[in-house]
């Protein structure tokens, strides 16, 4: 089944995204912005421009440059704000017969919704492009405010571009769906987005998943670019009242101004104060000029103030036309850009007393919510998928008590899982498959799930033996623990239903006990894990002596054995310094050994793997990962 | 066998032979909805199966991407630096021009090119090429002919086959302006 896409068709800029493994995704524009702007221009050869290219070149082909259509769509020529647009847009706009708009682009009338078709149609080449199939459904987002003949305009653009337009949702209700409101019930909540260029308020009530505009209200000529044009106002003035050059004048300066001041606006969002450096910005015949200024955070809230109160009066507004009071709403999510400012935030948390939601990308907050409305009328054909995850690791004891996880928390489930283990000593002749689940290391402070004996092992020397161990936890959560020697076939398992029996509490308090515990019990398991390892040297050093007796001098062989002795002894005792300087003594003396059975011809490397891969000291290679403990 | 024995049996026929009819249709029934339960499980199975094929190659995409582009922000942040050596040097007092230390600040600066070259960052042409939308972007407009970068405010770069970043130029729109041009067109925003 094809992939439908949500789009957030902008004023200035759009967005497409898409459900991909179950989470929205942005999709990338072929230019690799998230972002594309809205304009559309057929250049002086006749060529069709649209997004990024089009507006780069929208200064020297001002007649033939198509932007902020969306003022225009749906509307009929003689409303108020078409003619209020017309004196500032640069293109031409003319009147259809049938009252609506028409826009003259490269000596063509062009409706609204064939402009914003050609846009759409670019997301719609993209979104193929990065998805390697056809995209056809597709649901687009319009302001709430938008009335009828608006909303079937921007359908039909949909239907021009190409694609089948499964409905149109209002902005605010995508933004909702993005920060998960839909699972609310009986709430209102507030949707504040201040953009780039425009401000809007919607007040809605969600029950059971639906989205009711209770009101809607803004600005559409409040916005992000005011702010910076408040910091390049004030960088001028500054450099004014130091250097009394005016860098209004300079066109170059005022390019790199103005990026600077975007810049450091963002900066401002996470920092109290920023650098703003612009060596070279201009010269006078005394010699060259360099701009160095520091923002604070402070200041800039002062430059902004008043912009930002100003989008609290349609804030009032609609709550008062949705005959609420501030109290009464239950949640404030942030969409646009700008609502990454502490004060805008800071203003919100006064005027409507709680804390504004945050976790969601606000710039992309639209086309996300957009893109899961999509998969949500996709999903109703099909039968939507639950997918669970384990809450705790699961896995075995091995050596030394640790506990060894096969199957991390927080897996997707189905899932299943193998490793290979070995024995823990020679002649070993069954292993205890000890089932834990939990997030401390060792497995005395895990919890026991069940156990059972593997036996009739082959007398083998340890870590011969390939014992595979297989965990896996079915949808409903039930654990099937199987262990089987690979040697001789011989398997037994045991079935857990009892994996998810932890209540929520019970989940989050062993998480809790992991996190608190994490330090000591890291040095727990590393003094095991030298212990393992001390015990492995020892039993590697005497294999040794027993394989390559004849080529080591009795002196050496004699300190050698000395030295596994000590090692034992060591670990019999409780001291873990003296275990590692016992081993650092012995691996010292094996080295000697290396030495000396390779300088005679046709010797072997001591001390190396024995058969079926030993896990070496701290070695993290090879098929055992662990070992049990001997029973 | 007798008369009613027989009887009996008979009826005893008929029931088994309506029960297992009966048995039929159910187990039929149930066949059929156990078929259309695995063919539905199967179908979002291999749903399940190619969301995870495509998956997997978009994740691949994304590793090839971030590959190639991912220094492309540490780069972008670069670039003005760059711009800051040549203004600087552009407008070196004469006096300055012979200083041995100067020449040293010059070797560092092509040292950061070369090693920006080196990451695939090439610089686009500009000045006196036909204005393209793709690689430049006009910041204003002034009599000149028609069409062609007069002039470049702001280097351009590609990295490696991307536009990194376009040049910022001013495009001439021929000779038959009237007004004064010195500023060209005010910009629009």
């Amino acid at each position: 089944m094809a992939k439908a896409v949500g789009i957030d068709l902008g004023t200035t800029l759009s967005e497409v995204a898409v459900m991909e493994g179950g989470e929205p995704k942005i999709i990338p524009s072929a230019e690799g912005s998230n972002l594309v702007p809205s304009v559309v221009a057929v250049s002086k050869t006749g060529e069709r421009l649209v997004g990024e290219i089009a507006k780069r070149q929208a200064i020297v082909n001002p007649d033939n440059t198509i932007f902020s259509v969306k003022r225009l769509i749906g509307r009929k020529f003689n409303d108020a704000s078409v003619q209020y647009d017309i004196k500032r847009l640069p293109y031409k706009i003319t009147a259809a017969p049938n009252g609506d708009c028409r826009v003259v682009m490269g000596g063509k009338e062009y409706s609204p919704q064939e402009i914003s078709a050609l846009i759409l149609q670019k997301l719609k080449v993209d979104a193929e492009a990065y998805l390697g199939e056809k995209v056809t459904d597709a649901v687009i987002t319009v302001p709430a405010y938008f009335n009828d003949s608006q909303r079937q305009a921007t359908k039909d653009a949909g239907t021009i571009a190409g694609f089948n337009v499964l409905r149109i949702i209002n902005e605010p209700t995508a933004s909702s769906l993005a920060y998960g409101m839909d699972k609310k019930k009986d709430e209102t909540i507030a949707v504040y987005d201040f953009g780039g260029g425009t401000f809007d308020i919607s007040i809605l009530d969600i029950g059971e998943g639906t989205f009711q505009v209770k009101s809607t209200n803004g600005d559409t000529h409040l916005g992000g670019d005011d702010i910076d044009q408040r910091i390049m106002d004030w960088i001028c003035d500054e450099f004014k009242k130091e250097q009394g050059i005016d860098l209004k004048q300079d066109r170059m300066a005022l390019q790199r101004l103005k990026d600077a001041a975007e810049k450091a606006k963002k900066e401002l969002s996470t920092v109290v104060q920023t650098e703003i450096n612009l060596p070279f910005i201009t010269a006078d015949a005394s010699g060259p000029k360099h701009l160095t200024m520091t923002l604070s955070r402070a200041k800039l809230e002062q430059l902004s103030a008043d912009l930002i109160e100003r989008s609290i009066g349609p804030c009032r507004q609609a709550l008062s036309d949705a005959k609420l009071t501030p109290a009464q709403i239950n949640n404030v999510i942030l969409v646009g850009g700008q609502t990454r400012m502490p004060k805008v935030q800071d203003t919100l948390r006064q005027f409507f007393s709680r804390e504004p939601v945050k976790g969601v990308n606000p710039d992309e907050a639209v086309a996300l919510g957009a893109a899961i409305q999509a998969g949500v009328l996709k999903g109703e054909v099909g039968e939507i998928l639950l997918l669970d995850v384990t809450p705790l690791t699961l896995g075995i004891e091995t050596l030394g008590g640790v506990a060894t996880p096969l199957i991390p928390r927080n897996t997707t489930i189905p899932t299943s899982k193998s490793q290979i283990f070995s024995t823990a000593s020679d002649s070993q002749p069954s292993v205890e498959i000890h089932v834990l689940q939990g997030e401390r290391p060792m497995a005395a402070d895990s919890r026991t799930l069940g156990r059972f004996m593997l036996d009739g092992i082959l007398p083998a020397p340890r870590g011969m033996p390939q014992i595979e161990v297989t965990f896996d936890i079915d949808a409903n959560g039930i654990l099937n623990v199987s262990a089987r020697d690979k040697g001789t076939g011989k398997e037994q398992k045991i079935t857990i239903t009892a994996s998810s029996g932890l209540s929520k509490g019970e989940v989050e308090k062993m998480q809790r006990e992991a996190e608190t515990h994490a330090a000591e019990d890291a040095k727990r398991k590393e003094e095991t894990e030298t212990r393992n390892a001390a015990d492995n040297l020892a039993y590697t050093a005497e294999k040794t002596l027993r394989e390559q007796g004849d080529k080591i001098p009795g002196e050496l062989k004699q300190e050698i054995e000395g030295k596994i002795a000590t090692v034992r002894s060591a670990l019999q005792g409780k001291d873990i310094n003296a275990v590692r300087n016992a081993v650092q003594e012995l691996s010292q003396a094996m080295q000697k050994v290396g030495a000396t059975v390779y300088g005679q011809p046709g010797g072997q490397p001591p001390g190396g793997q024995p058969p079926g891969g030993q896990q070496g000291p701290g070695g993290e290679e090879g098929p055992v990962e662990g070992e049990f403990r001997e029973v | 066998m007798s008369e009613e024995g027989l009887t009996n049996d008979e009826i005893g026929e008929a029931d088994v032979e309506q029960a297992s009819v009966e048995d039929i249709e159910t187990l039929q029934q149930a066949l059929a909805e156990q078929k259309k339960g695995a063919e539905k499980y199967l179908a979002n199975w291999q749903r399940a199966q190619a969301d995870l094929a495509n998956y997997k190659k978009h994740v691949g995409q994304e590793k090839q991407e971030i590959l190639d582009f991912g220094n492309s922000t540490l780069i972008l942040s670069l670039l003005p630096v760059i711009d800051d050596f040549e203004r600087a040097f552009k407008s070196l007092p004469s006096e300055l021009a012979e200083v041995n230390w100067i020449e040293g600040i010059k070797i560092i600066y092509n040292n950061l090119k070369a090693a920006l070259k080196k990451a695939g960052v090439t610089e686009i042409e500009a000045k006196g090429e036909r204005f393209d939308p793709h690689l430049h972007e006009a910041t204003m407009s002034q009599v000149g002919e028609e069409g062609v970068v007069l002039e470049e405010i702001q280097k351009g770069y590609r990295l490696k086959d991307r536009v990194l970043r376009p040049s910022l130029v001013v495009v001439g729109r021929g000779k038959e302006e009237i007004e004064e041009e010195s500023h060209g067109e005010s910009s629009r925003d």
